[in-house]
């Protein structure tokens, strides 16, 4: 059985799709080119990511051809890479269209992508050699940050020359796309401040600066993937209330005031300033409980009609809104000073970390390539294969983050202060039957993903292709 | 929201930031007996931690890699000698990188650097 596409879909107040969406909406094909690389990032990143699962349990497995200071950064990089490009496919297919305009440049934004493409396959030929610029999250030679920067600056102004205008009557997810792109510029600056002398030798202020910019980083891409999200619950529902609400735009200033002020959660443990701590306890995480409400309250406001029109997209941003509630939890749990101080540096931090990136921005990115690929484009799916995709992306993404939760439990039950678990070895052993969950639960995972992914690169390559010829 | 008020409140977020920034960047880090600067040769030893990219397994201060232990503390906790003999040989999980000793050396002034600002952190 097909999935029901709708031919259109409302953009009246009036909630019954459909309407002419697909006919006038001509998206740039670069948002669907950086979709497309976007996705193939993701899968290539899993199978490093199961590699390096596996690692933590046969240690030989692979370890002179790809050892795991290889496989790990591979892992990160690329799916950090997919969340960017995700990110960026978004806002090239959708923004120019929600200002009633076209792209302002589409060369500018394919030198971005040529750009970007390249400098990924650079970054992977470097780690694959060994050459390393070492810092964490950003494992990549220094010098790669320099088409980094400029890609990204080309962004910045062809979405700025495209929406310009009176900003102030424009809808959240605008606002959101535009502070996420200048916030990321900003906070990738900052990453490297370690190349002055006075951070360099001052260890204390580095790391102490590199969370921030790192914390900030995913606050930024935060901005952009619910902006996008936000833009599909408009297009969905054709109630263009929601992203011009004053509770909307609360929330919007609130995810600002965390991107540029809540990092300081991670330096707990730091010994840096104290009040930077206080301030960061204090407005940590609001900002994922007025999401997850925004989302869990925009769904009641559907008619059948449109949960049946778009049920694809729809899904992907219901299951995405669980993870939210999930990690937000977990975030406030962990936020608290006295059980950060013995969880900080365990698998709890990456259970939030992958939880977050996979969980909440993975599937709301997915949501806006399936809302391109079958709204927009008008291609059928089928809806057994998504149903497959889909609970075994989610069930296994559960039992993951359970898993990397009870490693961290063990580890965080063991340690006097967060510096000492003695013997390392010991606790790992100790820990063996959750890795062991978390590398198989890892790969039914990648299956899920890869069957949500199947149908999406099919339809995306086709659009490409026949659109080139 | 009123227009005016939105871009008053961007306005005073991106100020507050400003503020915020620069005394991050100069307030609660300053040099002193307990966050010392390093010399040359920790610095050395930081280049190299970063060239073999121990970040990846390794974390100080709770930021890098997990498979690996946090090492802000490990040289006084281990001692120089041990540190030395892990970085030279490798371990069951550790890669043998074939380091020099005047590197494991640089590495170790590095981490005890490291560790010498971990002042709440020695019981
Ligand atoms: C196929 C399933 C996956 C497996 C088996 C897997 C495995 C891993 C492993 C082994 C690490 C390194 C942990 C360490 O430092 O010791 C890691 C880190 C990470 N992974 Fe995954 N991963 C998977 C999927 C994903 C996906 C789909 C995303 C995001 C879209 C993701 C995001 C991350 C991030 C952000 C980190 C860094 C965590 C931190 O340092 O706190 N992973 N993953």
């Amino acid at each position: 059985m097909l999935i029901q596409q709708p031919s259109t879909i409302s953009t009246s107040e009036v909630k019954l799709p459909p309407s002419n969406l697909a006919k006038t909406f001509s998206p740039s094909k670069v948002g669907t080119l950086f979709l497309l690389s976007g996705i193939v990032s993701l899968l290539f990143g899993m199978l490093f990511g199961i590699l390096g699962s596996v690692q933590y349990l046969l240690p030989d497995f692979l370890a002179e051809a790809i050892p795991f200071y290889k496989t790990r950064p591979l892992h990160v990089s690329l799916v950090i890479a997919w969340i960017f490009q995700g990110a960026a496919g978004s806002i090239y297919s959708y923004a120019p269209a929600s200002v009633n305009r076209s792209l302002f440049s589409e060369t500018v934004a394919r030198i971005h992508w040529i750009l970007f493409v390249l400098t990924g396959l650079g970054i992977i030929a470097s780690y694959a050699f060994g050459h390393f610029g070492g810092r964490e999250y950003l494992e990549y030679p220094i010098w790669f940050a320099i088409p980094i920067t400029l890609s990204w600056c080309l962004i910045i102004v062809n979405y700025f020359k495209t929406i310009k205008g009176s900003l102030s009557k424009y809808p959240v997810y605008i606002w959101m796309w535009g502070t996420g792109i200048i916030a990321f510029l900003v906070t990738y600056i900052e990453s490297y401040l370690w190349l002055f002398n006075s951070v360099q030798s001052n260890t204390v202020r580095d790391i102490t600066i590199q969370w921030k910019a790192n914390g900030a980083m995913v606050g930024s891409w935060n901005q952009m993937v619910y902006g996008t999200a936000f833009y599909l619950m408009e297009r969905i529902s054709g109630n263009k209330n929601v992203s011009r609400s004053r509770i909307t735009f609360f929330f919007y200033f609130l995810g600002l005031t965390n991107l540029l002020f809540n990092w300081g959660h991670h330096t707990y443990i730091v010994p840096s300033a104290a009040w930077i701590k206080n301030v960061a306890y204090l407005i940590s995480m609001t900002e994922l409980l007025i999401l997850g409400n925004i989302i869990w309250n925009w769904r009641k406001t559907l008619t059948d009609a449109q949960r049946h029109f778009h049920v694809v997209p729809y899904r992907l941003l219901l299951a995405s809104d669980v993870w939210i509630f999930l990690n937000l939890a977990l975030s406030i749990l962990i936020s608290i000073p006295a059980v950060n101080f013995y969880t900080h540096g365990t698998h709890i931090t990456v259970a939030h970390a992958m939880g977050a990136t996979i969980g909440i921005n993975t599937l709301i990115l997915l949501a806006s390539a399936y809302f391109l690929a079958i709204t927009i484009y008008q291609k059928s799916v089928t809806s057994k294969l998504f149903n497959t995709g889909y609970w075994l992306t989610n069930i296994s993404l559960l039992v993951f983050w359970i898993s990397l939760l009870g490693a961290g439990i063990v580890k965080s039950l063991q340690a006097k202060h967060p510096f000492s678990i003695d013997p390392y070895e010991k606790y790992l052993e100790q820990s063996l039957s959750w890795f062991r969950t978390f590398s198989i639960s890892g790969f039914t995972l990648l299956i899920g993903l890869s069957i949500l992914s199947m149908p999406l690169l099919r339809i995306l390559i086709n659009k490409i292709w026949v659109r080139s010829n | 929201m009123r227009s005016n008020n939105k871009f008053l409140t961007l306005l005073a977020l991106l100020v507050m930031f400003l503020v915020y920034t620069a005394s991050v960047y100069t307030k609660g880090t300053e040099q002193s007996e307990n966050n010392p600067m390093l010399d040359f040769a920790a610095v050395q030893g930081k280049v190299l931690w970063q060239k073999y990219n121990c970040t990846s397994c390794h974390q100080l201060y709770g930021l890098g890699g997990f498979i690996g232990p946090d090492l802000t503390t490990t040289t006084s906790r281990k001692g120089d000698a041990y540190a030395r003999a892990i970085i030279l040989s490798g371990t069951k999980r550790m890669p043998h990188y074939g380091m020099t000793e005047q590197e494991a050396d640089a590495i170790i002034k590095f981490l005890s650097y490291v560790d010498s600002t971990a002042v709440h952190y020695k019981y």
